[in-house]
């Protein structure tokens, strides 16, 4: 049994090289949902390796039509960031609403997105922002990391250097949250674009986000009686998801 | 080939509090474990390992963090500041100043991170409205306050700005809304719980527990957890049964209405050839750190045989025996009341009303995890064993007994500060024992510390009744008789009073406030694989309160009558008093008209309607409930516990000792979770001797230096310990006016003692009362038959259960369209007799009341049926209230006085928790329509919603 090594890496260089020759180890950011687990043992790597001298992880800037992210950016400091309010302020408040101002002050997306990507209030505009992933060997759009469980997940040797989300004209986030966990039982994410395309996603509790292409130009129309009714075909199933999701339509109507 | 390498076992360096400071954290440490372990910085408290309670909020570079979440690596160069680094020489900050004032504290266990927290959200905005306020103490849960009084003093630093200046020193009597004086040190970090506490050499131990609900023990394999370096011993059940170890039974004999006494539910130390329930233990792990003996139990290896499991009490029969003794699962057929003048209330009757319902099962969830230490003297064949108990006395007393290789006069329990009960750390758990019996065999302390997760699975969980009952009514709608037929799931081993909470805890109450001429009571305990069910919180009370409230509701429903209305019709009324109730009691005062009044009066009943009606244009929809209660509390009269099948008496114990200086030291019996008895017991000697509150200590907790004692539940403290604190007041009296006498060279009959001076009647000469105690330290000139010093013991034994009553009611608005539920107004009208601090009391209230609103709203312990395996086990998925839940609710008092003890006190621990969740879902019901079962959760309120026509109901 040998105790587990902590590294500092100072480059994501260095970072990069690190993860590549190291059997069993674990990349740490915020510690939000890796350290609990750390210390209740169910996680046991023989490395981890800290992300907080990275620079490249850092800041929030616009580029173009896009604002971009650094992985290690806390909730706090999104929601709070002048550029966030500037471009894409619907993302400002989605941050300011996850979890609490503890987890908020620690917590940052990049660890959000890689280690619980399904619970994720980032999760759903990642998808109604044309998000993409960008790591240290590829970029990943939203469509292709979220859907299922096998495919949301980064290589063990890939490291999450920031966000990419497409500015939108306007964009509104509503969510019903879990009592304790306070993750979106029903979520509803609506984004509408300078060219005049509207995304329309959703979210239940334990569901990825889906996009709902077929409504999207009734409610560009305004016609949110044919959305509603939309909805409550869609999840006939679960009469009462639907009528959450229409109460939270109704929400952003208003 | 490693490039960047570093800080491999190497130094951390910080600032601590101002300090620079060097560690050398593992690369797994979390922060929280370096300030506790390594700095002894243990006002940063753990609660949880899941990183949702907050209890270990420190500041970290000037921003609030969970220490949980930290890396101790990842803190390199930080400024760190944690709660022993507030208070500047000796003197709180403002905010901690504002907590004490407020009273926003109670256990103080929850009070470290949150006084962080708040000032954090200070930080960010000095002017919060409410809302604000309750957001920036989301991160935080606190079982005890219900966050009322928090939001309170946040408020109060944010609108005045300035410190708050509390009267200390002073004569603070009966009737005082005085600030606590346990405060400072849970404000500061200092208080002292048992996780707080280390024996030099101890060990630590990690419990090896079932994973499946049901199965027999093979053969426990534990070589491979003996292998890794720093285990020091690893025990199973074999061990422990060859060892003579006795195991734990049940505290009340309960029998069956045939006369045959309960069976089986005898629980073993750690399970030797049965494992009964998902968390029952069969070994514990002995190693030189907590990481490693954790580490170890997973390795520990049970061949098992899987055997039929079944978690549903209305399923509990034959196919899946728990215990031998019990076959069919049944443990008791208990049968109280009237029977046959129920059935005739039945056929005369010209209305009936029944229910069926499910009290939902519920987990205590005191913030501190459960814990114990225990450090074997082999010299002496003594031992000190600190653990998180209510009742220090019964716990030395049944573990002397169960261990067996100890004498009760040679075992001392402490039980320094705990963080919160609520019945969960009265029983005596396996655990302490096993701590105890490991210590003797290694020769080394042996320290354990419950986890978050263990304390889900393994604390006695509450409630868990499935009923159905017949209220019969005359034309007029009166009562005339009451049928009922309760399930109680007792889990899968008896607990200390398991037997004792869902039958004359719960039976005797089934009259409530009202004139009900018959009532039957019928109740099967039975077994299933789940976890020990016991008293939390109220305790049978809330559970027949919650029937009661919800018949009479059902029944004005069925009638097409106002609620209220048939209320008043059936309540005693005050000209009653003393009042004989069909099931046994004999309530001694009250007036609940009074109450009830109040309380409609303060939650504007009549302007219902013009509320609906204007919720209705927003598409919400209103409803009013009702709850009127009366309980039975200060437990108890030892005779009539005996009667009833207590092995224990009920009395409590004070010993009042003062110094030779004229100090006091007043020694109780009962122990506080958080209630303040450090305060309010002062007040009671202060007011009596005219003694400054300072010069009065109160101590308890520790079994070698406080009287034998029964502990603190079934809110008794003041009701019985508080009355035996008066009684060995009266004794020093007594022995004052002796010695003043003497002096003064007058008879007895001539002195009178009265705002702390004996003196003589006729003369007007006297003596203070640090005059008379220097006397008797320093008898020079002093009655020759008289014993030197100035103490007394005293055990009080009462001789009526104490009846507090209350009105409460519950306004609610639901969007239909969500399911969500707001309480838009909550009022609590409660009598509680003598009120010694109204500050300490309405702090009850509203964590007895939160508490409801949990069990009405959120909380439900789940078993998954087909697996056995418990689903709620973390605070991820057991949704307790938090701050930015709730809104704050109002409080007021009615009174008349208990009529037979000497404060004139009934209790007010567990009011809330019994009248609140009846008066929400009465309040939901008249909402939608139709009754829905607790936890009223959004799904179940919108599944009501869907189905029900709300119009024509009987409210306007």
């Amino acid at each position: 049994m040998v105790d587990p090594a902590f590294h500092t890496p100072r480059t994501l260089e260095d970072a990069t090289f690190l993860l590549a020759d190291l059997k069993n180890v674990r990349l740490v950011s915020g510690g939000q949902w890796l350290v609990p687990r750390l210390r209740s043992q169910d996680i046991a790597p023989d490395h981890i390796v800290t992300t907080q001298y990275l620079e490249d992880l850092t800041g929030i800037r616009q580029e173009g039509d896009c604002l971009i992210i650094g992985a290690a950016e806390t909730h706090d400091s999104i929601s709070l960031s002048q550029t966030t309010c500037e471009t894409i302020p619907e993302l400002a408040s989605l941050a300011a609403r996850i979890g609490d101002q503890q987890v908020r002050n620690r917590g940052t997306i990049g660890g959000a997105l890689a280690s619980d990507p399904a619970h994720t209030d980032y999760s759903f505009a990642l998808v109604g922002l044309d998000g993409s992933l960008i790591t240290n060997k590829r970029e990943i759009p939203a469509a292709a990391f979220l859907g299922t469980k096998s495919t949301a997940q980064l290589a063990d040797d890939e490291i999450l250097i920031s966000i990419r989300f497409r500015i939108p004209a306007s964009a509104n986030y509503q969510k019903l949250a879990h009592p304790a966990a306070n993750y979106a039982e029903a979520g509803l994410f609506i984004s509408r674009f300078e060219n005049g395309e509207t995304k329309l996603i959703i979210a239940g509790k334990d569901q990825w986000p889906i996009r709902l292409i077929e409504v999207e130009e009734l409610l560009t129309a305004g016609d949110t009686e044919a959305v509603t009714e939309f909805f409550n075909s869609r999840f006939s199933a679960d009469p009462f998801f639907a009528s959450r999701l229409v109460a939270l339509l109704n929400r952003y109507q208003h | 080939m490693l490039k960047v390498v570093e800080n491999f076992h190497g130094a951390v360096s910080f600032t601590v509090n101002g300090q620079h400071t060097v560690t050398y954290p593992g690369a797994t440490t979390a922060l929280v474990d370096t300030l506790r372990d390594t700095l002894k910085l243990t006002g940063t408290h753990v609660g949880c390992q899941t990183a949702r309670c907050g209890a270990c909020t420190i500041e970290l570079n000037g921003a609030t963090v969970k220490a949980c979440t930290v890396l101790t690596h990842q803190a390199e160069g930080a400024i760190i500041k944690t709660i022993e680094g507030l208070a500047d020489d000796q003197k709180l900050d403002r905010v901690q100043e504002a907590f004490r004032a407020k009273h926003a504290l109670q256990c103080g266990f929850c009070t470290p991170g949150m006084v962080m927290s708040v000032r954090e959200l200070l930080r960010r905005n000095p002017n919060p409205s409410d809302d604000e306020i309750r957001a920036g103490l989301k991160g935080n849960i606190c079982r005890c306050t219900g966050y009322q009084n928090i939001v309170r003093a946040v408020r109060s630093l944010a609108i005045e700005q300035r410190a708050i200046h509390s009267a200390a020193g002073d004569v603070t009597g009966v009737g005082a809304a005085s600030p606590r004086k346990e405060d400072k040190r849970f404000l500061t970090g200092k208080g002292r719980y048992c996780a707080d506490i280390d024996i030099s050499g101890q060990l630590h131990a990690a419990f090896v527990r079932s994973d499946v609900a049901h199965a027999t023990i093979k053969s426990v394999n534990v070589s491979a957890a003996l292998r890794i370096p720093g285990v020091v011993a690893v025990f199973t059940g074999a061990d422990l049964l060859a060892d003579n170890l006795g195991d734990l039974g049940c505290g009340w004999m309960v029998r069956s209405r045939d006369g045959s006494p309960m069976r089986g539910g005898r629980r073993p130390i750690l399970a030797h050839d049965r494992l009964r329930y998902v968390g029952d233990a069969y070994a514990i792990v002995l190693a030189e750190t907590a990481d490693v003996a954790k580490k170890a139990a997973k390795t520990v290896q049970a061949t098992l045989v899987s055997q039929p499991h079944n978690v549903d009490p209305l399923r509990a029969d034959a196919s899946t025996a728990l215990h031998e003794d019990a076959e069919d699962n049944l443990c008791f057929d208990w049968q109280f009341g009237d029977e046959t003048g129920v059935e005739q209330a039945l056929e005369k009757a010209a209305h009936t009303v029944e229910v069926s319902l499910t009290n939902n099962r519920l987990i205590p969830n005191a913030l501190e995890p459960r814990a114990a230490i225990a450090d074997y003297d082999m010299g002496d064949e003594t031992a000190t064993l600190y653990t998180t108990s209510q009742n220090p006395h019964m716990a030395r007393k049944t573990i002397a007994e169960t261990v067996g290789f100890i004498g009760e006069h040679n075992l001392r329990v402490i039980s320094p500060d705990i963080g919160g009960g609520f019945g969960s750390k009265i029983f005596i758990y396996p655990e302490e024992c096993a701590v105890l019996w490991a210590s003797y065999k290694t020769g080394r302390p042996v320290k354990w510390v419950a986890s978050r997760e263990e304390s889900f699975l393994c604390d006695a969980h509450g409630r868990d009744h499935r009923t159905t009952a017949t209220l019969a009514l005359d034309a007029d709608h009166h009562f005339l008789g009451m049928d009922v037929h309760t399930t109680a799931n007792l889990g899968a081993y008896l607990s200390s009073f398991a037997a004792f909470v869902p039958t004359y805890l719960y039976g005797t109450m089934l009259a409530g406030p009202y004139r009900t001429p018959a009532v039957s009571c019928n109740v099967k305990g039975v077994f299933t694989n789940t976890a020990p069910v016991d008293a939390y919180r109220g305790a049978g009370r809330p559970e027949a309160t919650y029937l009661l409230e919800t018949l009479v509701d059902a029944a004005a429903r069925q009638l097409g009558i106002d609620p209220v209305e048939l209320r008043r019709k059936n309540l005693i009324t005050p000209e009653e008093f003393p009042y004989q109730t069909p099931v046994a009691l004999e309530y001694d005062s009250g007036n609940y008209q009074a109450h009830l009044n109040e309380a409609l009066k303060a939650a504007d009943y009549s302007g219902f309607p013009g509320r609906k009606a204007e919720a209705a244009q927003r598409g919400h929809i209103r409803g009013i409930g009702v709850s009127c209660y009366v309980e039975a509390c200060g437990i108890a009269p030892s005779a009539v516990a005996g009667a009833l099948g207590a092995d224990v008496g009920l009395w409590e114990s004070a010993l009042l000792r003062f110094t030779p200086t004229g100090a006091l030291q007043v020694f109780t019996g009962s122990h506080s979770q958080g209630q303040g008895h450090e305060t309010t017991f002062a007040q009671l000697v202060s007011e009596h001797f005219s003694l400054p509150i300072d010069k009065i200590r109160v101590l308890h907790g520790d079994t070698d230096n406080s009287p034998v004692g029964m502990g603190t539940y079934g809110s008794r403290s003041l009701a019985v310990g508080g009355s035996a604190i008066l009684k060995a007041a009266e004794k020093l009296i007594v022995k004052g006016k002796r010695i003043a006498a003497h002096q003064l060279w007058v008879d007895i009959n001539e002195v009178e003692f009265e705002a702390g001076r004996f003196f003589a009647r006729t003369s007007n000469e006297g003596l203070t009362l640090e005059e008379i105690v220097h006397a008797a330290y320093v008898p020079h000139d002093y009655p020759e038959d008289l014993e030197p010093g100035f103490e007394a013991t005293a055990f009080y034994d009462p001789i009526n259960f104490t009846y507090p009553s209350g009105t409460h009611v519950c306004e609610v608005e639901i969007d239909p369209q969500t399911g969500a539920v707001e309480i838009v107004n909550f009022v609590a009208v409660d009598d509680f007799g003598e009120i010694v601090n109204p500050l300490i009391v309405e702090g009850q209230v509203h964590g007895g009341v939160v508490q409801g609103i949990g069990q009405a709203l959120f909380e439900e312990a789940v078993y998954n049926a087909e697996t056995g395996q418990p689903e709620t086990i973390s605070y991820l998925d057991y949704a307790l209230p938090r701050a930015t839940h709730l809104k704050d609710i109002e409080v007021g008092s009615t009174f008349t006085p208990c009529e037979h003890n000497p404060v004139g006190a009934k209790g007010c621990g567990e009011a809330g928790a019994i009248a609140a969740p009846p008066a929400i879902m009465n309040a939901i019901a008249n909402a939608v329509g139709k009754r829905i079962e607790m936890p009223a959760t959004p799904s179940r309120i919108w599944a009501a919603c869907e189905s029900s026509t709300v119009e024509g109901e009987p409210y306007g």
